[in-house]
């Protein structure tokens, strides 16, 4: 999983930097190890003063730009990695993020990128300071006393192998506690969401416990973990110590006996806690990185299961003019859940139907086929004559003007919200598309009118749903299809040779198809007749998919088709209204 | 007091966290005296030898460097699980406090009218209903109390701790340095000094400022994130996805310059406090005399400089986590109100009520109506919601009301924002026992504030809700099912006992049947999916019910209970909850003309005002 990481173009890069930059390390550690010696020895002229402190200096030089090229790299890392991550967690498409929950991803995009640090910028510069500076100590020391460089060399590789030894043991250990750190941070955005609906049932209490409980939780895994990790730690820093005592004894006798200048035991003072030190930090930093490769294992599993949506060598697009929607022996599973049967059912143009039927019978599921968010596991969506699944699914859904039963309401203005997807659409058509769904009046007494920011201003169910309609009737409306093509077109270009060619600009007058998810479910009798007006005049010359419970909505409708487990019979207004 | 003066007054650690942080930092300092030690005396060894003494001279030496190097790493060992449990501890603590804090936030903000200042929080959520609002919002507290929560972790293992260390290490040495020549010792103080206080004190100065920003552009991150992921289907169908991944996609990379700026301040101040323990080692051989002296001494600071060394980072890492740290002291201050502190012992009544009154000033001087009125029923159910307190013993062990309450409105007045006209006006309505009430009304037009007023979730801006027993809380006298109820991401038996006790399987099966979802009888551990993703629309709504009908209060408010129902299962799912409510009083906000037959009373609801 390393392996994917070091792969990604920019990391590629930065650990080419990372490898000259060890080089250089090595040389001033080394320099600056035997300049220092030879100045303790008492050479105390200002040539050698002059060449110690040269080293020192350039030591820190180098250690600042490093850093800094470190750090920089990093967060050009994360900010690929969060923008790969959103976008294949997003072209998997809504009916796979349903499962998900939007707080794990964010905790993943979020905390989960940043615990990256741990690896880039720390263990990652480390890994290659642990080979060149230790070669290039033990190197100078073979030169020096070659009896200490034995010793050095003998135990230098006890670390790296007590390392992986015990590394190996914490990586399951360490992904066991990123599951617990997402679980509660899933849980935590969960509880704050329903904390008025604790509070209702006097329940927001046990809550507080059952945080601290998640918490504890936590403390426990990852303590259970620190006690085994830190034991390397414990383990390579007595190699470390015991070693340089190893080496510094024999050097004091040999000392003794006139077998070795100060010059010489000095170096070997300096320079052996100098091979062992990188090692050990890589130790420590491979700690620290564990987290952010959990991490990243959990976004590499978002990226690479990212959809490998069926092939469509050369998508079609679909023809221009709507000539008819036919569902051919469609089935639907979610999992082991048959969410339609057998479905078949002709839309042809100019028809509206009404799907009724009762909650959980696969309504929903219908629209969300003819939006591509599911695909038939047996049977063909056909449009036009042509398989859904062959067609351009970009180009296709610019034909559609879909209001969901929960519409989302963004963070941002009003007015974007309205206008989602053509941004460049003039206001005055933002204002007729409210006032067609009867929300210019409550859009206008929110504090900033239309730049109301919905990020800091709730709206009732009631004036969601309204805007909610304003965002759709802009979208089939004939002001729509305009502005709509140019968005279509804006977004082909930010996709960058994404799979959709674009929409065509000069596509006709607004969306082909209408899909309304009960729309006037949150709305009392006024604005339900409001919107049902609203939605008459939006499906008059328009073919129609309409979700309904309430009979007014059927009013609209030309055709009734009750869904049933999975099935369509068709039925007659009358039957329905009785 | 102010939120500020609060928010400072906030300890995030408590006395047994800071004994256990000490501890941890005591075997810090003796770590690194080890490791001094250890060059210190392998040093002095070696340039003894060069004199070539009898061996003798140096038998303790090379004792000690054994026994240095055996020591320390145990000691290290142990400070850093002693650290890091501690950290761990205070993580755990501040984690619940958070939440507390906020839980704390919304009683208060419907016991009394005290807003505090997570006020915009609690009432948005309450006027909103809105998923799609509360969801921003709470992506940011997502960002929020995760990121800033955790910060305290980095600030203490690598900024609080290590300078506590660094400090006493630092002085030791400069006193053991000056013992044997007083003029190294200055030398070192000075050097220490510059890398350990100067350096970092300007590294905390230049990216103080970056670190706010990267903190708000963090959390622009986590909103577009959150955004994108919950609006995904609206995204693509509109052909908005790319635009808005583009849009994140350029939030990230406003992060990623930031982060950069001030990774780069870090590592020029880190480098420059790196040269020092080097130099100063290299001044200290040329001052002193005696080889030696001089030697040992050199190299003796150099270790003792290399301590202070990784203060310069974590201070920049300090200046990043501080906003961080600010917002968990202000979150918890809001919390830190006698009333609110949940372990607290309970405060004498005379003593909570001004208190109580004090906080209700500010969030009633927005309102807008007359402060007589505002001040009016605050003290009372203040003092109301500290009897309770008192009373309740454990809260858990506390359930509904389970004797009729007649409740009468009087003159109830709710505003949500100073600048909004108010959502219910006057409103006066009577509520006898086992009665069934309807409201009707066009949407925004405050039937569902009306329920949140019945139920004491809103804060009243004029008026009085009577009928309440002292000293019981509103929620165990009017609940249900209210337009923001929440699904949980747990299994349908968490969602339906949401953490009260005393609740029988057999009493779940009960009210999910009464509710029209017998299918999750034997479904109880079944897991619903984020907001019950997993169910449809109308087996959410019949989830929620059930939820209600689970133990009911005497006074049940449902708020469009059969949303989402087709007709006839709407009026058989109706029917059979009415029936389960057997004499308790029933409200239900509807739309439906069909099921006001069965209702004693209609409550017409316009512009705030009841007819």
């Amino acid at each position: 999983m390393d392996r994917r990481l070091l792969r990604l173009g920019p990391v590629r890069q930065y650990a080419m930097v990372l490898a000259g930059s060890a080089v250089l390390a090595a040389i001033l550690v080394v320099g600056q190890a035997v300049s220092l010696a030879t100045l303790l020895a008492g050479s105390f002229s200002t040539g050698v003063v002059a060449t110690c402190l040269t080293f020192v200096a350039l030591r820190g030089v180098h250690g600042a730009v490093a850093a800094a090229a470190a750090g920089r790299a990093t967060a050009k890392v994360k900010a690929h990695l969060r923008a790969e991550l959103l976008d294949a967690a997003t072209a998997r498409g809504p009916g796979w993020l349903a499962g998900q929950r939007a707080g794990e991803l964010a905790t993943l995009a979020g905390r989960g990128v940043d615990g990256l640090d741990g690896y880039l910028a720390a263990y990652l510069p480390q890994v290659f300071l642990a080979v060149t500076v230790p070669l290039g100590a033990l190197g100078w020391l073979a030169f020096t006393d070659l009896s200490s460089a034995i010793v050095v060399g003998v135990t230098l590789p006890l670390i790296p192998v007590f390392g992986a030894l015990v590394g190996w043991q914490t990586g399951a250990r360490t992904k066991h506690q990123w599951h617990l750190l997402q679980r509660l941070g899933g849980h935590f955005l969960d509880t704050v969401i329903g904390l008025p609906t604790l509070r209702t049932f006097g329940a927001e209490k046990a809550q507080v416990r059952r945080v601290r409980a998640m918490a504890d939780a936590y403390r426990v895994a990852t303590m259970r973990t620190l006690r085994l990790a830190f034991l390397s730690a414990l383990v390579l820093e007595l190699v470390a110590t015991v070693s340089v005592a190893l080496v510094a004894v024999p050097v004091g006798l040999r000392l003794l006996d006139g077998k070795l200048t100060l010059t010489a035991a000095l170096v070997v003072l300096l320079l052996a806690p100098e091979a062992y030190l990188p090692l050990r930090a890589l130790g420590t930093k491979f700690h620290a990185s564990q987290e952010g490769l959990a991490a990243a294992t959990e976004i590499f599993k978002v990226l690479e299961s990212a959809p490998v949506p069926p092939v469509r060598t050369a998508p079609r697009l679909p023809a221009p003019g709507f000539t008819g929607l036919a569902f051919d022996r469609v089935e639907v599973r979610y999992g082991d859940v048959v969410a339609l049967r057998d479905l078949t059912l002709d839309v042809a143009p100019g028809d509206r139907v009404a799907l009724v039927g009762p909650s959980g019978g696969g309504k929903s599921t219908i629209l969300a086929l003819v939006l591509g968010f599911v695909t038939p596991s047996a049977g063909r969506v056909l449009v036009g004559g042509v398989d859904l699944a062959d067609l351009d699914l970009t180009a296709w859904r610019a034909r559609l003007a879909w209001m969901p039963q929960r519409p989302h309401l963004f963070a941002g203005t009003v007015a974007d919200n309205i206008r989602l997807g053509a941004p460049a659409t003039p206001h005055d058509q933002v204002v007729e598309a409210a006032v067609a769904a009867d929300a210019d009046a409550f859009i206008r007494a929110l504090p900033d009118g239309y730049d109301t920011d919905l990020a800091r201003h709730g709206l009732s169910s009631g004036q969601r749903q309204r805007l909610a309609m304003a965002r759709t009737w802009l979208r089939g409306g004939a002001a729509g299809g305009a502005a709509g093509g140019a968005a279509g077109g804006a977004a082909g270009g930010a996709a960058g040779g994404g799979a959709a060619g674009g929409v065509s600009g000069g596509a006709s007058g607004g969306a082909d198809l209408l899909l309304l998810d009960e729309p006037t479910a949150r709305l009392d009798p006024a604005s339900e007749s409001a919107v049902i007006a609203a939605a008459a005049r939006l499906a008059a010359d328009r073919t129609a998919l309409l979700v309904a419970h309430r009979p007014a909505m059927l009013s609209v409708a030309t055709r009734v088709v009750e869904i049933k487990d999975g099935v369509a019979a068709p039925l007659t207004g009358a039957v329905v209204l009785a | 007091m102010t939120a500020a003066l609060a928010a400072r007054q906030v300890r995030l650690l408590g006395p047994g966290a800071l004994l256990r942080l000490v501890f941890a930092g005591l075997l810090g300092v003796l770590t690194e005296a080890a490791g001094i030690g250890l060059v210190g005396t392998a040093t002095w060894m070696l340039v003894r030898a060069a004199d070539q003494p009898p061996l003798a001279a140096l038998a303790v030496a090379i004792a000690a460097v054994r026994g240095f190097a055996l020591v320390k790493g145990g000691l290290r060992y142990a400070e850093r699980l002693a650290g890091h449990d501690a950290v761990l501890r205070v993580l755990a603590d501040l984690r619940a406090r958070a939440f507390a804090a906020l839980a704390a936030g919304d009683r208060d903000a419907a016991a009394s009218s005290g807003s505090l200042s997570s006020g915009s929080l609690s009432s948005g959520s309450l006027s909103s209903g809105s998923l799609s609002s509360g969801s921003s919002s709470s992506g940011d507290l997502l960002s929020r109390v995760v990121s800033d929560v955790d910060g305290v972790q980095d600030a203490v293992l690598r900024g609080a701790l290590p300078a506590g260390v660094a400090a006493a290490v630092g002085l030791a040495g400069v006193g053991g340095v000056a013992v044997v020549d007083p003029r190294a010792g200055l030398v070192l103080l000075a050097g220490l000094l510059v890398a350990g206080v100067l350096l970092p004190w300007v590294g905390h100065r230049l990216t103080a400022a970056p670190a706010s920003a990267i903190s708000t552009a963090r959390g622009d991150v986590t909103t577009g994130t959150v955004d994108v992921v919950q609006g995904v289907a609206e995204l693509v169908a509109y052909g908005a996805l790319p635009a808005a991944l583009a849009d994140t996609a350029d939030r990230s990379r406003r992060l990623a310059a930031l982060e950069a700026r001030s990774a780069t301040v870090a590592a020029v101040v880190g480098g420059a406090a790196a040269m020092i323990p080097a130099a100063v080692a290299v001044w200290i051989a040329v001052l002193v005399d005696g080889r030696t002296a001089a030697v040992v001494l050199a190299l003796v600071a150099l270790s003792v400089g290399e301590v202070v060394v990784p203060l310069a980072a974590a201070a920049v890492r300090h200046a990043e986590l501080r906003g961080g740290l600010r917002r968990v002291r202000e979150l918890i201050a809001t919390a830190a109100t006698p009333a609110a502190a949940p372990d607290a012992t309970p405060p004498a009544v005379p003593a909570a009520a001004p208190d109580a009154t004090s906080l209700a000033i500010p969030a009633a001087a927005p309102a807008a109506t007359s402060a007589a009125a505002s001040a009016g029923p605050s003290p009372a159910s203040a003092a109301m919601a500290a009897a309770g307190d008192r009373a309740g013993g454990d809260p858990e062990t506390v359930g509904p009301l389970d004797t009729a309450v007649d409740l009468v409105l009087r003159g109830v007045t709710v505003r949500y924002h100073a600048d909004l006209p108010p959502a219910l006006v006057d409103v006066d309505l009577r509520l006898p026992a086992g009665s069934r009430v309807a409201v009707v009304g066009a949407s925004g037009s405050g039937k569902s504030t009306l329920l949140a007023a019945i139920a004491g979730r809103v804060p009243l801006a004029a008026g009085t809700v009577d009928g309440r027993p002292d000293g019981v809380e509103a929620w165990r006298v009017a609940g249900g099912v209210f337009a923001d109820a929440h699904v949980f991401h747990t299994t349908v038996r968490d969602n339906l006992v949401l953490g009260r006790s005393g609740c029988q399987d057999t009493d779940l099966v009960r009210a999910l049947t009464d509710a029209g979802l017998p299918e999750y009888a034997d479904r109880l551990d079944d897991i619903v999916g984020e907001d019950g993703g997993k169910l449809s629309g109308g087996q959410r709504q019949r989830l929620l019910l059930a939820r209600a009908l689970v133990a009911p209060p005497p006074v049940l408010l449902l708020d469009e209970p059969t949303e989402g129902l087709d007709p006839a299962a709407a009026d058989a799912v109706l029917d059979t909850a009415l029936r389960a409510a057997g004499a308790r009083t029933v409200v239900v906000v509807t739309h439906r003309a069909a099921e006001l037959s069965s209702f004693d009373r209609v409550v017409h609801v316009e512009g705030g005002r009841t007819a």
